[in-house]
């Protein structure tokens, strides 16, 4: 399997700041993101999900072992969509795609297009205020795509939506990794979603966290989300789940 | 007519909104806005003149004699050029505070132990009455232009630091973390994120500065300037003019008027209109 994200014996320890112990949340962690696929990453909250994605965004530093970005040099840009949009609200929507796209020196036409593609093009000039929440997220969304980017990054992005808001969402993020192919991770507690756009779904559990299975989806893109066989993945993940929770710690 | 409403359960209602909007904007800028200084003001006049004709002194000018005053001030040739001087030292010397007070500032802000080291000078400099670095200045300087910029900039720089050091523990750091992974560069970190996030707590800053240099100035060319309007304060001093002190005081606070309700006012509109689009 070549690499899109390489987790290699990572560990990685935090103290608290109440009690002042150590709190160890990996411990010699490996997993690999092959190039062109999305990875999903399901467990309880706590476990250290939001810790490996900001690993691999390079917001923190593992204490040993090490993450590799393994893409050709004009792949290597990092997109990250958050559970909130961490959009600039005194700048209008094209602009804070602009910001993005200026520092990957891509051409600001790809902001606008991939406006088009979130099929907000005509917000171009509003402020992020004026949108609700789901447009919003979309921008954010555009904001990741328009780098090129060749690594995603999501952190529960559709936790905030009502359900109709994040179907619709859900299908958008399909779409777009259909159009531009990157590697991903995605952080969620909603394992249909998981089962619906990840290439694998990877139940953590434990402290520190380790990998309790990994579920591969077997459905090519693009997916119907009532399709059974999702639902059966979601099944599986679901057990998964119960049986790291019902196991003793 | 104002047409009524038929509601379902068979009341009559009429509608909130009547008028046209613009004209109803305009009123509500008018209550808001124009009448509660305007209504101070002309209160603080009232009861100067009663106190006025109450003591009947020579150093209590009444209304009248003041507006006299005022009126000579404004014609005097040359008054306006005294103000533009005036006004000339407080920019520069402003300007020389906010940009140390933002370098100073946004560093101390984001490194608590820098913040620990600058703290004593900083509570220093905001003790220290200004009267203490125009006395200063004029002695290092001399008269020469150096002696209002640098006291103003030694007056304002604290109480803006103060303020930048807010802003900048204000900025939201989910946004610090995004520019971080989206690698935004560094000077559109500061003029994009930066500035922006902190600007409500930069003009609350700068509103202060500016206040405060107006009294430092003033002090300053009382004691070492031959020109500006504190020189002019002095001159009417020297001849026990209390009416020409009040009437330069009052020209030059109106001229601060115009700037703080025509410049800074406006800027702040500005700089905040993204907050004022509708929220969905």
């Amino acid at each position: 399997m070549s690499g899109g994200i390489i987790f290699e014996n990572v560990s990685k320890s935090f103290r608290m700041a109440r009690t002042g112990g150590v709190r160890q949340i990996l411990h010699n962690f490996s997993l690999e993101v092959a190039e062109g696929e999305l990875v999903a990453l399901v467990g309880p909250s706590g476990i250290g999900k939001t810790t490996l994605l900001h690993l691999a965004a390079g917001l923190d530093r593992t204490d040993s072992g090490e993450v590799q970005i393994d893409l050709p040099a004009d792949r290597c840009r990092v997109g990250m969509v958050f559970q909130q949009p961490r959009l600039l609200e005194w700048r209008t929507v094209e602009k804070n795609i602009s910001l993005a796209t200026d520092a990957a020196q891509v051409p600001r036409e790809e902001g606008r297009s991939m406006l088009e593609a979130v099929h907000l093009g005509a917000h171009a000039h509003a402020f992020p205020m004026s949108l609700s929440g789901g447009e919003r997220q979309r921008v954010a969304l555009a904001r990741a795509f328009a780098i090129k980017p060749g690594i995603v990054l999501m952190d529960e992005p559709f936790s905030a939506l009502d359900e109709i808001t994040g179907r619709r969402l859900r299908q958008l993020v399909q779409e777009l990794w259909l159009n531009h192919n990157p590697s991903g991770l995605l952080i969620t507690h909603n394992t249909l979603e998981a089962a619906f756009l990840a290439d694998r779904v990877v139940v953590l559990s434990g402290q520190p966290c380790s990998i309790r299975k990994i579920v591969r989806v077997p459905v090519s893109r693009p997916r119907n989300p009532d399709d059974l066989r999702l639902f059966e993945c979601h099944r599986e993940i679901v057990d998964a789940l119960l049986s790291s929770e019902a196991a003793p710690a | 007519m104002i047409p009524k409403l038929e509601s379902r359960a068979g009341t009559t209602s009429v509608p909130v909104s009547l008028g046209n909007g613009r004209g109803q904007q305009w009123a509500g800028w008018l209550q808001r806005s124009v009448l509660p200084p305007i209504s101070f003001l002309m209160i603080i006049s009232i009861g100067w003149e009663v106190m006025a004709r109450s003591l009947h002194s020579m150093l209590i000018p009444g209304l009248s004699e003041i507006a006299l005053e005022v009126r000579r001030v404004a014609v005097t040739e040359g008054a306006f050029v005294q103000i533009g001087l005036t006004l000339e030292r407080i920019v520069i010397g402003c300007s020389l505070a906010f940009v140390v007070s933002l370098v100073v500032g946004i560093a101390a802000g984001r490194s608590r132990l820098l913040e620990a080291f600058l703290r004593p000078g900083i509570i220093l400099g905001l003790t220290i009455p200004g009267l203490v670095w125009a006395l200063l200045c004029v002695i290092w300087f001399g008269v020469s232009w150096r002696s209002p910029v640098v006291a103003l900039g030694l007056g304002v720089a604290p109480a803006l630091t103060v303020n930048v050091i807010q802003g900048v523990r204000a900025v939201d750091y989910s946004l610090i973390e995004m520019a971080h992974i989206f690698h935004i560069r560094p000077l559109d970190r500061l003029f994009h994120l930066w500035l922006p996030a902190m600007a409500p707590f930069l003009l609350s800053g700068f509103r202060m500065g500016f206040s405060l240099a107006w009294k430092v100035i003033v002090l300053v060319e009382i004691f070492g300037m031959s020109s500006g309007v504190g020189y002019q304060l002095n001159q009417e001093f020297s001849e026990q003019n209390v009416a020409g002190v009040l009437a330069w005081t009052i020209v030059f606070g109106a001229v601060m008027g115009v700037i703080e309700y025509g410049l800074l006012q406006i800027l702040e509109r500005r700089i905040t209109r993204w907050r004022r689009v509708a929220t969905v």
